[in-house]
This record gives C-alpha cells, structure tokens and sequence, in this order.
C-alpha cells in the first residue's frame, strides 16, 4: 500500500509542486486544502499518514491547524512547510507536536528527505 | 536541486496574476478603511505568498521584492506603521514595477541580469519606510515613474487560433447548408440522415469553440477599483465604487470591445458627473460619491450599467452645443424631447474638444462608444436627472462571432436581422398601417409602434404599402424601445457567421456580412444605425 499524503497550502502552485514530487516518488496525495478550516474539515474523512502544513493561510494558520490537530488526533503526524524567516513560527509548530519543517523554496529532494524521515518510503517493502 | 521551472511557468504566472489584481483590490479598500487589521492581513499573507512562490521558481528579484512589501505590511500589521495616503501610493507603485516584472517573465521566461531601474529606486523606497526614515517622500515624488494601471492579458490561447477555429466551424455549417441544397436534388433519406447527424456534430464543435472563447467580466471589472481610485485622487473627488455581475461570461472579443467604453463612462462619470465634497454637502448629498457597475445577462445579451448619483447631464448644455455646432436647427431643437436631447451626445460631431469641455466632458467620444457598439450588435443607451445622476447602460451580444439571425428578402437580396434585437415577427394588412405625424406606425399588442420599411432605410426608397396585400413586418427591441421594421418576404432563421467586411465598414447600417449554403451572401443589419439614418432622413424632411 502506498503512503497516503494531504497537501494543505493556499498556493495552489505550491500544492500542484508538492503533489507532483510525491507522487513521483511514488507516495499518494489523497486530498488538499487551501486553507485551515477545509483542511481541519477534510483530515478526518482521509485520515492521511502524513500532513504538508503551510503556516501562513487565510481564514485559519497553520499553527491554529496544528493545536487543534493534534488535540483531536494526537497521532497526526505533520510537516511544517515554511518560509525563510519565520524560525519563530517554526519553533512554535515543533514544540506543539509538529514532526518536522521544511523551508521554501522548494527543493524536492529535501521535501523527499523529509516526508521519509517521519513515514517512511512511499511503499512499505513486506 | 530545483524544481523544473518551465513545467510550472504558466501556473506560477497565472497565480500571480490573480493576485496581484486582489492585491490592488484590497489596497483600494484599505485605503477606505485604513485600519482594517483582517485587510492589512490578507495583503501581508498574498505578498508572503508570492515571495514563496517566487523564490520556488527561482525567481529571486520577484521574491525579494514581494519580501520588501511584506516588510513594511508586516509594520503595518504591528502597528508600527500608519497606512497614510503616501504609503499607499508607494504600495501601489510597487505592484506596478512587479507587474511590469511579469510581463516581462512572460516574454522571457527568465528575468533579466540586472534588477531594471524602477524597480531599485522602488526597493529603496519601501526599504526607507520599513526602516521608518523620512525622506522617502521626496524620492517617491521624484521617481515620475508611468502611472498608468497595467492591463492583463487573461487569454491564456492567441485569439488568432480560436478565431479560424470558428472560421472554419462557419465554413463547415456553410457545406453542410450546401450539402441538404444538393440533397434536395437527389431525395436520398439516408443522405439526409447523415447530414443532419453532421449538422449535430458540428454545432456541438461550435458550441465547445464559443466556449473556450469565453472569459469572465471580471477581466475588465478587476481593474475598475484602481482606475477609479486613481481618476478620483486625480480629481481630488470622494467615490465609493461598488461593482456585480464580474463572473458573468463572454466572448473574449466582445470583452475587448466593451472595455475601453466601460471604462471611459467610468472615468467621465468621475470626473464630470460626481460633483467636488463641498458642492454635495450643499447639495446634502453623502460626501462621497456613489458610483455603480453592474452586468446581468437579459435575453443572450449582456447588460452592463454604469451608474453615478451625481449632478446629472445638462440638458441646456447640449442644447446650446448642438446649436453651436449646426447640428440642428432652433426650431428642430425646441421640439425634441428630453430623450432626443440626451441621445445627440451619441451624434458624430458631438465630440468635439471645444464642445466636450462646454458640456462638462460627458460627450467625449460618446459617439465612438456607440459605433464602437452597435458594431458588434450591441448598442449603449444614457438616462440622467439633475441632481440626481446618470446611468449608462451597455448591451452586448455574448458572442460576435456566430450570430443568430432572422433572414428575410429585401428587393430580391438576403438581409439578417439579429435574433437578439428581434421582438416578434407578424403579418398585417395595409388598412392597419397609421399614418401619423408623416410617420408609418401600427399597434404591436397596447403600443403604437413606429413603422420603418428595410428598402426605404437603405435605397432612400418610398414604399406605398397601400398596393401590398399584407407586409410582412419585423418588430424589434432596441435597449427597451419598439422598432417596427417592414421587409418583403420572411425566410428563416440561421447560425450566421460572421465575416469581417472592410468594403462595407463605411455603410454603417450593415454591421457585417455572412454565406449561405446557396453561396449568397447576407448582410446583416445594425438596427441601431437603420433607426438613426432612419430619423435623420425624417430631420432633414421635417425641417
């Protein structure tokens, strides 16, 4: 079975980047969401393995996303994608149970190194 | 490693496009409402998302520049900053320069060696307010950088290739026609069965094409925010712009046609019809001067309307310009009503420079628009009150380049009548045909309806119906007024498609020409431009 991925940015370039490097490694984007409450909204329905989380987003942040994730579901594991500058904002994500960050811009082999580093590669070998 | 910049070029580009128009769009209301924290937001999140986005791409100057924007909305979030008038023409003047910075990434794919000069002198600015010194001000009054709003190209397909798309969809209905004539000749039912199967396939191929070929109003709506800020703090004038009806959708040619009369009758309404604050306070009028765009599509037209609550058209004015300029007679003009008066800012002539300031610049190239126009089908009609304002309303036909057409025979040639302006079709006897005031009418329903005859209009001819047995005749629906047109036999209806004819371009009663199946060719008929010759005529007899 392959990894099941949720993409949640209000770029939709970004989504469609993002999308495009996971699948090609081989991982299975199930949803996204352009901002937090459609994400919050979504999460339950696919219950994904891992969620790519923007922090800055209209009508709800990424780091209100995450508090409320991972009250209702402290399973959920979620990385944060973020943008130079905001080590702050970065911080704050990890110690509320954040598994890890990237930075843009993008650079697909990092996005890669990372998604693998919390879930492992996109098909578990039997 | 990086991403592969050509493969994400065209989203990036149009992403950005969409934002930076929101990004003008709240500014103007930012500027309404300066305090506005969920706007001061919103701007600050859209430019950390293109610097995002930029810097994906590989495009460091976009990145660095939207960075620099975000920093002083960033101050402005915190409250560090104030969002005053100047602030806002620096903010404004950025989006230019990064506006101008895609155009060029469209026609390069890559940006140039070095940052172009607008657009440094622009990062110092905002680097100063950011850094809270002083004498930003000064710099920015000095840049006299070209303060005309950038316009967006939304077709996304050269029109030229949509264009002989339909061309040749026309030249399809065009054989296919052709091909039932010959079959009338054979008498083969399975032949016939497979023509009509073609025509079905064919239309379905000419709906996708019109289709494609359309894009929403909002590709001119978008822009109106800012040109209107901008005309107004030109004019010193307080507006307050509201605007509906932007996802309504057409041919992206007709948008092209409406855009430039949308915005001229938008900027004459500021400039002209919203009167300075002082005078509306007299006038106990709200300060600010409410101004309306609205589209609603009516019966496969488009409608757009264009209202001011300001002091209204001058009707003396004209007038007295109409006179100035021989346009008509004492006499003439004395007997006009209201509504003829209004209607000679659309007459070639009216716009001239003299004329336009004398009557406060409503008529600049009013007359343009009109032709400009009843061109593509459509036409533009003007009602006004003292103190009260004035609204202009545009109708367009959603599509020009396949129009549906009423065909009917006019001394042996084929004329077209647009669906869209026909009302209904009838047949009456000559005995009830009235003569009144030298004019033909006759009773459509409840309404006394002015009779013209399609041969008199264009050959200068004089019908006596009274030698007829029964007329056929046309009622047709300009903008809200009844038009009865009599011709001499009815045939039927058609897709038309239209071809560009320049021959013709000066007889402005044919608004352009078609083929049929038997290879004859159709002219269509500008019924706006039929009723005004129309009348003309009935002035020079009149008088």
């Amino acid at each position: 079975m392959k990894k099941r991925i949720m993409v949640v940015d209000d770029a939709k370039f970004i989504r469609v980047i993002l999308t495009d490097i996971l699948e090609e490694a081989g991982y299975e984007v199930v949803g996204e969401a352009e901002n937090g409450v459609v994400a919050l909204e979504k999460y339950p329905k696919l219950k994904p393995d891992l969620m790519l989380l923007d922090i800055i987003m209209p009508e709800m942040e990424g780091n209100v996303v995450l508090g409320k994730l991972m009250k209702d579901y402290p399973d959920a594991k979620v990385l944060i994608i973020s943008a130079v500058g905001q080590r702050f904002l970065v911080e704050k994500a990890l110690k509320s149970g954040a598994a890890g960050y990237i930075v843009k811009p993008i650079d697909p082999a990092n996005v890669l190194a990372q998604v693998e580093k919390i879930i492992g590669p996109a098909i578990d070998e039997e | 490693m990086q991403i592969d910049k050509e493969k994400y070029m065209e989203l990036f580009l149009s992403e950005v496009d969409e934002q930076l128009t929101q990004l003008n769009n709240l500014l103007v209301a930012l500027e309404n409402d300066s305090k506005n924290s969920k706007t001061i937001s919103e701007i600050f999140r859209i430019t950390h998302t293109i610097k995002g986005n930029a810097a994906s791409m590989g495009f460091n100057m976009v990145s660095d520049f939207a960075h620099r924007i975000e920093d002083v909305f960033d101050l402005l979030r915190s409250g560090k900053l104030k969002f005053t008038p100047s602030v806002a023409n620096a903010v404004f003047l950025a989006l230019d320069e990064l506006q101008k910075m895609l155009q060029q990434l469209k026609k390069n794919k890559s940006e140039p060696s070095s940052r172009p000069s607008g657009m440094l002198d622009m990062e110092a600015v905002l680097q100063k307010i950011a850094s809270g010194e002083e004498d930003w001000e000064l710099m920015l009054r000095k840049m006299r950088i070209d303060r005309e709003a950038p316009i967006s190209d939304m077709a996304r397909v050269p029109m030229r290739k949509l264009d002989n798309a339909i061309n040749l969809v026309g030249e399809m209905l065009i054989n296919i026609s052709k091909l039932e004539l010959l079959n009338l000749e054979i008498g083969s039912s399975r032949l016939k069965d497979t023509i009509s199967h073609l025509r079905r396939i064919v239309s379905d191929f000419q709906y996708i094409i019109m289709d494609i070929r359309l894009v929403p109003l909002a590709s001119i709506f978008d822009q109106l925010p800012r040109m209107a800020r901008d005309t107004a703090q030109q004019e010193g004038k307080e507006i307050e712009l509201s605007i509906s009806g932007a996802d309504i959708q057409l041919d992206s040619r007709v948008v092209e046609k409406i855009k430039t009369p949308i915005i001229q009758i938008l900027r004459n309404a500021i400039s002209h019809g919203i009167e300075p604050v002082a005078k509306r306070k007299k006038k106990k009028k709200s300060e600010r001067g409410l101004l309306k765009v609205s589209a609603v599509r009516e019966k496969g037209m488009v409608k757009v309307s264009i209202s001011d609550d300001g002091a209204g058209i001058d009707l003396e004015k004209i007038q007295k310009t109409a006179l100035s300029l021989g346009m008509a007679t004492e006499e003439r003009i004395s007997k006009m009503t209201d509504y003829e008066i209004l209607e000679l800012i659309f007459e070639p002539g009216f716009t001239t420079a003299s004329s336009a300031t004398k009557i406060s610049g409503r008529g600049v190239g009013m007359d343009a628009v009109r032709t400009e126009l009843t061109s593509i089908g459509g036409t533009v009609t003007v009602e006004s009150e003292k103190d009260r304002g004035t609204t202009f309303k545009i109708f367009a036909p959603i599509s020009i380049a396949i129009i549906k057409s009423l065909l009917c025979t006019v001394d042996k040639n084929v004329y077209a009548f647009p669906i869209t302006s026909v009302e209904a079709i009838r047949k009456y006897a000559p005995s009830e045909i009235h003569r009144m005031n030298g004019e033909n009418a006759l009773k459509y329903g409840d309404e006394l309806v002015p009779l013209l005859d399609v041969a008199d209009v264009l050959y200068d001819s004089t019908t006596d119906y009274s030698r007829k047995d029964e007329v056929d005749v046309v009622i047709t629906n300009v903008a809200n007024r009844l038009i009865a047109f009599s011709v001499d036999g009815l045939l039927r209806e058609d897709d038309l498609v239209v071809k560009p004819i320049d021959v013709m371009s000066d007889v402005r009663t044919v608004s352009g020409a078609s083929l049929l199946g038997s290879g004859n060719v159709v002219l269509i008929l500008d019924i706006n431009e039929m009723v005004r010759k129309a009348s003309l005529e009935r002035m020079v007899t009149n008088d």
